[in-house]
C-alpha cells in the first residue's frame, strides 16, 4: 500500500460521505430522514436500556444494508475512535463510582468495582456511540448536502412567518458544507507551498508532536485571510446575481411527500417509540429476570 | 433625459477610490467617460493593476464611482432602488471558477439569479433549461457543481447569468484559469451570445481574444488611454507596448510580412483572417503538391544523459488509496531532466500535471515507480527529502497561496531562515534572490498584499531562488500575467537557466511552452501520451487536440495555410520563423510569375 504523505491527511475522511447507490433510502424525502434521524439520536442518547438501544443498533444495520452501501464503509468510521471507546468503556465498567455499593460488587480491588450496573453502563456507552455513529453515517451516506439544505429550509419554511430566517440558514449551511473541502485544499496547498520550502511538517515520522503543531500556526493566517477573500468573492458572484436574501424568492425545487415515505416515516416513529416504551416500562430488566427464572427452573 | 437613454451604459466623470475617507487618496479610475450601445462587445485590456475590474464593477454596481455617476439603461448605480434592475440587466462572469458558484447542483446553480428575481416557479424549470442549452451543459444538469471542471465551471457561471436574461453580460478574465479546449469552447459560446446582440464587455490579457471584440479599451493607472474600433486601437503598436501591452500574434505576423510585401495588409487581427488574406494574396498558385503532415505519435527521442538531474520512473500515484474514493491520478508516467534543459508539461485540466509536479520535489509519494534527483532515490533514505525540496523549487500557479509573510523580505527569507542560515547570509540571499527577479531590495519592507500581481509572482519566484534550488518546477507561470509580466517572468527564467540547471514548467499556454521548453511531455488522463523535442510534439495537430490541447498562434497559422494545399515546412512555432516561411512562400510565388 502506498506510503501517505504529510499532506494527504486533509483529504481522507470518509465521514459524511454520500456514497450515489441509489437506494429506497436515498429516495426518501430528505425531511424524514432529517427528522428520523434526530429522533434516532435523541433516543440512543435519551433511553437507557441495553436491550432497547440494541434494537436501535439492529435497527440502523438493517438500513446500512438497505441503502445498499458496503456496511464495511460504515464501520470503518468507528475504526479511528476504537481505541478511546474501549477506554471509556472501561472506565465505565472500573472505576466509576456510583454505580452500585459495595454490597452487590461482582469483583472489587481498592477503588476499582464491577457490579452489574458498571457492566451495564459500560455496554450502553459503547452502543450507543455506535447508533449514533453508524445512524448518521447512514444519513450522510444517502443524503446529498443539497437534500439536507432543502430539508432543513422545507421543514422550516412555516416559521418564516413569524421571521425565523429559514432560507439564509439553510443557505448558509449550504455554503459551509461546499467551502469545508475548498478549504481543506487550500491548507494541503498552504503547506505544500510551505515545504517546498523548507518548513519540517515531520515528514511522516511521529517525533516532535510539538514541533509539528508550532510549524502549524504559519498556516493560519494565510488561511485565514484566503477564506476571506473567498467569502468576498462569492458575496460578490451573488449580489451580481441579484441576491438579496429570501424575500420574494421563488424555488426550483419543492419537495413533495409522496405515500411511501409517510409508510416510512411512521415506521420509524413506531421503531423508535418501542425502544422508548422498552426503556420507560423497564421491559429489558423483566425480561431479563424471566431469562433468570428461566435458567433456574432449567437448572433444577 | 433623451440624451441618457441613447447609450445603454454611460460613465459620466467617474472617480473611485477603494478608500474614499483615507488622507491619502489613491484613485483607481480616474475621470472615465464613456458610453456603450446595446449590442457592442467592446474588450477592456491593460497591465495587471489598472483598473479593468474596477471599470467592470462600477457597471453593475457591485461598487459605486466616488465621484461622477454610472447610468445603466438610464437609471443611476448610486440609488439603491435601481439595484435589482441594473443588477438583472448586466451580469458578471468572474475569473475564479470555484468561488463564483453558489449552489452544489448544477441547475440549483442556474437557478439561483432567477430565485432571487422572484420569477414564477413554473417558469424555472424552462429558464434553467434554456440557459443551459445554451452553453451546452444540458447534460451535466444534474450534476453536482464540485464534479465539473475549471472550464465546466466557468461556462455554468455563464450559463447562470444568462438565466437571468440580462442585456448584457460583463467577463473579468474569465478564461484565465482554463485549459486551451474550455477556452475555445469558451470563446465560442461567447460569440454565440454575442449573435443574439447580447452586450459583451470583456476584460482580458489575452490580445488574441480582445481582437474578437469590436472595440477595444485601453486602461492604464486608471485612465482610459485609448478607447476605440478594434483595428485603430491595434495600429498604435508603440503606444501599447508603453502600456505594458502587446499585440495579437497574427497581427505581429502581418506586419512582418508588410515590411517585404508591401501590399499586404497589416491590420489584420485574427489567425484565420491572416489566412484568409494570404490565401488571396498567394492565389492558390503554389498549391500543386499537398503536403502530408505527420500522423500518429511524435517518435520518441532518447535522451541520454551520465546522470539527469530529476528523473521520475514509472510513477504511479493514487489518491486516497485504500478508501472508497480511490482515484488514480498517475499511470506509469517516466520523466528526465537534463542539465540546462527545459522540460515542458502540457495537458488539459485534471490530467495529473501538478500531482506530477508534486512528486518531483518529493510532495507527493508516488504509489510505485520512483524518483531520483542527483541519481539519488527519494526511497532509498540516502537524501532527506526536506533537502530534495529545497533543492528542487516548486513554484505555485497562485502566487497568493504562497505568500505567507506580512512583508516581501520576510517572505524571500523564509526558505534561508529555515536552512538556520547566519543572519548575513539570509540577507545576502534575500539580496541575491530579489535582484535576479528584478525586484529592488527596498522591496523587501513592502507588504506583500500590496503587491501587483506580477510583483508577487516575482517575488514568489525569489522565495524559491532563495533557496538556491538546482531545479526549478513551475506550474503555470504565466496565467493572468499582462503580456509585459510575462515576457519580464520569461527572460528571468531564460537567464537563470545556465550552469547546469534545470526547468520543469507545465502550463497552459502553448505559446509559453513554445517559446521556453526544449523538450516537452503531453499528459493525459494520468498517463504519459507523447514526448519528444517541443517541435515535434507541436507537428502533431491531431493528437494534440483530441486531448484538448492547441498550437502556438503561429505554429496554427502555419497549419491553416498547410491544410489549404500550401507547402509549409513542419514544426515551426515561433512568430520570427513563421515571417520566414510566408516569406519564402511569396518569394516562391514571386519568382514564378
Amino acid at each position: 500500500m502506498a506510503k501517505r504523505t504529510e499532506f494527504e491527511l486533509f483529504t481522507k475522511l470518509s465521514i459524511g460521505q454520500y456514497m450515489p447507490t441509489d437506494s429506497v433510502m436515498h429516495r426518501l424525502d430528505p425531511r424524514i430522514k432529517l427528522v428520523l434521524c434526530i429522533l434516532l439520536i435523541c433516543a440512543a442518547v435519551g433511553v437507557g436500556s441495553v436491550i432497547s438501544t440494541l434494537f436501535l443498533l439492529v435497527v440502523v444495520i438493517i438500513g446500512l444494508f438497505l441503502s445498499r452501501v458496503q456496511v464495511r464503509l460504515a464501520f470503518a468510521a468507528l475504526r479511528p475512535v476504537a481505541i478511546f471507546l474501549v477506554i471509556l468503556a472501561l472506565i465505565q465498567v472500573f472505576a466509576v463510582p456510583g454505580l452500585g455499593t459495595s454490597d452487590d460488587a461482582l469483583w472489587q480491588w481498592r477503588f476499582l468495582r464491577v457490579t452489574n450496573r458498571s457492566i451495564t453502563a459500560g455496554v450502553l456507552l459503547v452502543l450507543r456511540f455506535a447508533v449514533i455513529v453508524l445512524g448518521l453515517s447512514l444519513f450522510s451516506f444517502c443524503t446529498t448536502t443539497t437534500e439536507l439544505t432543502h430539508g432543513i429550509e422545507h421543514s422550516l419554511r412555516p416559521l418564516q412567518r413569524i421571521g425565523f430566517p429559514a432560507h439564509e440558514l439553510a443557505l448558509t449551511v449550504n455554503i459551509a458544507v461546499r467551502f469545508v473541502p475548498i478549504l481543506m485544499g487550500e491548507a494541503e496547498w498552504l503547506m505544500k507551498a510551505q515545504a517546498s520550502r523548507g518548513a519540517d511538517f515531520g515528514y511522516g515520522t511521529r517525533r516532535g508532536f510539538f514541533r509539528r503543531v508550532k510549524r502549524l500556526f504559519p498556516l493560519f493566517i494565510p488561511l485565514f485571510s484566503q477564506s476571506l477573500k473567498h467569502a468576498y468573492s462569492l458575496s460578490e458572484a451573488m449580489e451580481a446575481r441579484c441576491y438579496m436574501g429570501g424575500k420574494g424568492r421563488t424555488y426550483l425545487i419543492r419537495l413533495h411527500a409522496k405515500s411511501g415515505d409517510y409508510i416510512a416515516l411512521s415506521a420509524g416513529m413506531l421503531i423508535i417509540s418501542i425502544a422508548v416504551m422498552v426503556y420507560l416500562f423497564h421491559m429489558d430488566e423483566r425480561l431479563w429476570s424471566m431469562w433468570k427464572a428461566l435458567l433456574k427452573g432449567g437448572l433444577q | 433625459m433623451a440624451e441618457q437613454e441613447k447609450s445603454f451604459i454611460r460613465f459620466d466623470r467617474v472617480w473611485f477610490s477603494y478608500r474614499p475617507d483615507g488622507g491619502d487618496r489613491i484613485f483607481a479610475l480616474q475621470d472615465v467617460n464613456l458610453q456603450i450601445a446595446h449590442g457592442e462587445y467592446v474588450a477592456v485590456v491593460g497591465a495587471n493593476g489598472s483598473g479593468k475590474s474596477t471599470l467592470l464593477r462600477q457597471i453593475n454596481a457591485l461598487l459605486t464611482p466616488t465621484e461622477g455617476d454610472v447610468y445603466v439603461n438610464g437609471l443611476n448605480t448610486k440609488r439603491r432602488e435601481h439595484l435589482l434592475d441594473i443588477r438583472s440587466a448586466v451580469g458578471m462572469v468572474f475569473q475564479e471558477p470555484e468561488t463564483q458558484i453558489i449552489a452544489s447542483v448544477v441547475e440549483e446553480d442556474v437557478a439561483f439569479g432567477p430565485e432571487n428575481l422572484g420569477v414564477p416557479d413554473t417558469e424555472l424549470g424552462g429558464r434553467v433549461k434554456w440557459a443551459l442549452e445554451s452553453t451546452g451543459l444540458s447534460e451535466m444538469r444534474n450534476m453536482p457543481t464540485s464534479t465539473l471542471s475549471a472550464g465546466q465551471k466557468q461556462l455554468l457561471a455563464v450559463s447562470s447569468t444568462l438565466a437571468m436574461m440580462p442585456g448584457c453580460i460583463l467577463f473579468d478574465e474569465a478564461t484565465a484559469m482554463i485549459d486551451p479546449a474550455s477556452k475555445r469552447r469558451f470563446i465560442q459560446t461567447v460569440d454565440t451570445l454575442r449573435a443574439r446582440g447580447i452586450t459583451i464587455v470583456y476584460a482580458t490579457h489575452s490580445m488574441e481574444e480582445a481582437a474578437r471584440a469590436d472595440r477595444v479599451i485601453v486602461l492604464s493607472e486608471g485612465k482610459i488611454i485609448l478607447d476605440g474600433n478594434t483595428e485603430r486601437v491595434f495600429a498604435q503598436e508603440e503606444r501599447l507596448n508603453t502600456l505594458k501591452l502587446d499585440l495579437p500574434v497574427a497581427m505581429r505576423l502581418a506586419k512582418n510580412i508588410h515590411t517585404f510585401s508591401h501590399s499586404f495588409p497589416e491590420n489584420v487581427l485574427t489567425a484565420e483572417a491572416l489566412v484568409e488574406a494570404l490565401d488571396a494574396r498567394l492565389g492558390g498558385e503554389i498549391r500543386a503538391h499537398h503536403t502530408h503532415r505527420r500522423a500518429g505519435e511524435p517518435e520518441k527521442r532518447a535522451v541520454y544523459w551520465e546522470t539527469p538531474i530529476l528523473e521520475a520512473k514509472n510513477l504511479f500515484h493514487r489518491y486516497l488509496s485504500g478508501t472508497a474514493l480511490e482515484v488514480k491520478s498517475l499511470h506509469d508516467v517516466s520523466l528526465t531532466v537534463g542539465a540546462n534543459e527545459i522540460v515542458g508539461i502540457i495537458g488539459p485540466t485534471g490530467s495529473g500535471k501538478s500531482t506530477l509536479l508534486h512528486h518531483l520535489n518529493g510532495l507527493l509519494r508516488p504509489s510505485e515507480g520512483d524518483v531520483f534527483f542527483e541519481g539519488v532515490s527519494l526511497k532509498s533514505g540516502q537524501i532527506h527529502i526536506g533537502e530534495v525540496r529545497t533543492k528542487v523549487g516548486l513554484l505555485f500557479q497562485n502566487p497568493e497561496k504562497q505568500l505567507f509573510e506580512q512583508f516581501s523580505g520576510d517572505d524571500v527569507a523564509f526558505g534561508p531562515r529555515n536552512k538556520n542560515l547566519e543572519k548575513e547570509q539570509v540577507r545576502e540571499r534575500v539580496r541575491m534572490a530579489m535582484e535576479m527577479v528584478g525586484l529592488p531590495f527596498s522591496f523587501k519592507d513592502r507588504k506583500t498584499s500590496e503587491l501587483s500581481l506580477g510583483e508577487k509572482r516575482r517575488l514568489a519566484l525569489a522565495g524559491i531562488l532563495a533557496m538556491e534550488p538546482r531545479v526549478l518546477v513551475l506550474d503555470e507561470p504565466t496565467a493572468s500575467l499582462d503580456p509585459y509580466g510575462r515576457r519580464q517572468l520569461i527572460n528571468i527564467l531564460k537567464q537563470w537557466n545556465t550552469g547546469g540547471r534545470a526547468i520543469v514548467v507545465a502550463s497552459h499556454s502553448m505559446e509559453d511552452i513554445a517559446e521556453l521548453a526544449d523538450r516537452t511531455y503531453v499528459i493525459y488522463g494520468g498517463r504519459l501520451i507523447a514526448e519528444g523535442l517541443t517541435r515535434d510534439v507541436f507537428s502533431h495537430y491531431d493528437l494534440l487536440v483530441t486531448h484538448g490541447l492547441c498550437l502556438p498562434v503561429a505554429a496554427e497559422i502555419l497549419r491553416l495555410l498547410s491544410a489549404r494545399g500550401y507547402a509549409i515546412s513542419e514544426s515551426l512555432l515561433s512568430v520570427e520563423e513563421a515571417t520566414e516561411e510566408i516569406r519564402r512562400l511569396i518569394n516562391g510565388q514571386e519568382n514564378r510569375v
